[in-house]
């Protein structure tokens, strides 16, 4: 414990013997202070494609980045992704941080908290969007019920997974001509169950 | 007829996508600006539907663009976030260029109803 001061102030001039004992007790068990110019030369460093700079900030800070994430998300996996996100987006834009602007830490913060609230809203305007066409969703649901197997198969392959004709006739290994055929009648049917729907009290 | 739809909302595309195609109207969905403009300048659509909040090329920008290259097109601007703003989003989507705006919720039969009518 001699040489804790002299650890402690390895990285940053400014800093004294430990004033608390929460500094004590946790001294040993993390990484040494580091000063807000060496946060800066990381990012500079990022900025200019060293990869190992990269790393390095991730290993300083990517437990706050994901707790504030996680505290606003409540979601672990999302915080994990959006915490790889965070600094992915780091290594594309490190050369848009300006020190004036502030710290490093509080840069990686506040794109951290945009990404959460970005999710949060993201998620809600789903859920919202879903409730608001939920009408729609049923009556479709039923009208898919009266297509054969194969119609309803190119039908959810070309509107669901957005495939063109020609990608859905080479995922289900048929020809485009009978794709095409399956789609136009799908579709007809679909027209049919959904206009008899409406007329039903 | 052939619409484009613009939305990062892959729920609400896929569904409007295929409403369209039930009701007869060729339809394509894009889930930014920057798609969507590419998708307009390799098959030109009629009418075109987009969302004004969107990541990458927000619905403003777009419109703005589309506009520039395609005078002729509809654009019918829609959301249902404007008040998260403190500006009247419609009336900015009108000033860049949208024929008309659509507030969520609607019927998707509505919305059909006006792609037809500017189809006119």
């Amino acid at each position: 414990m001699a040489a804790l001061p002299e650890q402690l102030g390895k990285d940053d001039a400014g800093a004294g013997a430990p004033g608390t004992l929460g500094d004590v007790l946790y001294a040993g068990m993390s990484t040494s202070p580091v000063s807000e110019q060496n946060w800066v030369s990381l990012v500079q460093a990022i900025a200019a494609g060293d990869q190992v700079a990269l790393h390095g900030l991730y290993e300083r800070s990517h437990r706050l980045v994901f707790t504030l994430i996680m505290r606003i998300s409540c979601s672990r996996e999302t915080a994990e992704e959006l915490t790889l996100e965070v600094f992915h987006d780091v290594w594309r834009r490190a050369y848009r941080y300006d020190p004036r602007d502030g710290t490093v830490l509080g840069w990686l913060m506040n794109q951290a908290r945009s990404r959460a609230l970005a999710r949060l809203r993201s998620d809600q305007r789903k859920k919202g969007d879903e409730a608001e066409f939920a009408d729609e969703r049923r009556a479709l649901r039923a009208a898919l019920d009266t297509l054969t197997p194969e119609e309803r198969q190119v039908i959810e392959a070309a509107f669901f997974s957005e495939l063109t004709p020609a990608e859905v006739a080479m995922r289900l290994k048929e020809s485009l001509e009978t794709v095409r055929t399956r789609i136009h009648s799908g579709l007809h049917k679909l027209r049919q169950a959904l206009a008899e729907g409406e007329r039903k009290p | 007829m052939r619409v484009l739809i613009i939305d990062d909302n892959d729920d609400f595309r896929k569904l409007a996508l295929l409403w369209f195609q039930i009701h007869g109207i060729e339809a394509e969905g894009a889930a930014n600006g920057a798609q969507g403009l590419e998708l307009q300048r390799a098959r030109p659509a009629t009418v075109i539907v987009t969302d004004i909040f969107m990541p990458e090329k927000e619905g403003i920008e777009t419109i703005q663009d589309l506009r520039r290259e395609f005078p002729e097109t509809k654009i019918i601007a829609m959301t249902g976030r404007e008040s998260l703003t403190d500006y009247d989003v419609f009336q900015v989507a009108r000033e860049v260029g949208a024929v008309k705006t659509l507030k969520k919720p609607f019927k998707l039969d509505e919305l059909v109803a006006v792609v037809k009518e500017l189809s006119l």
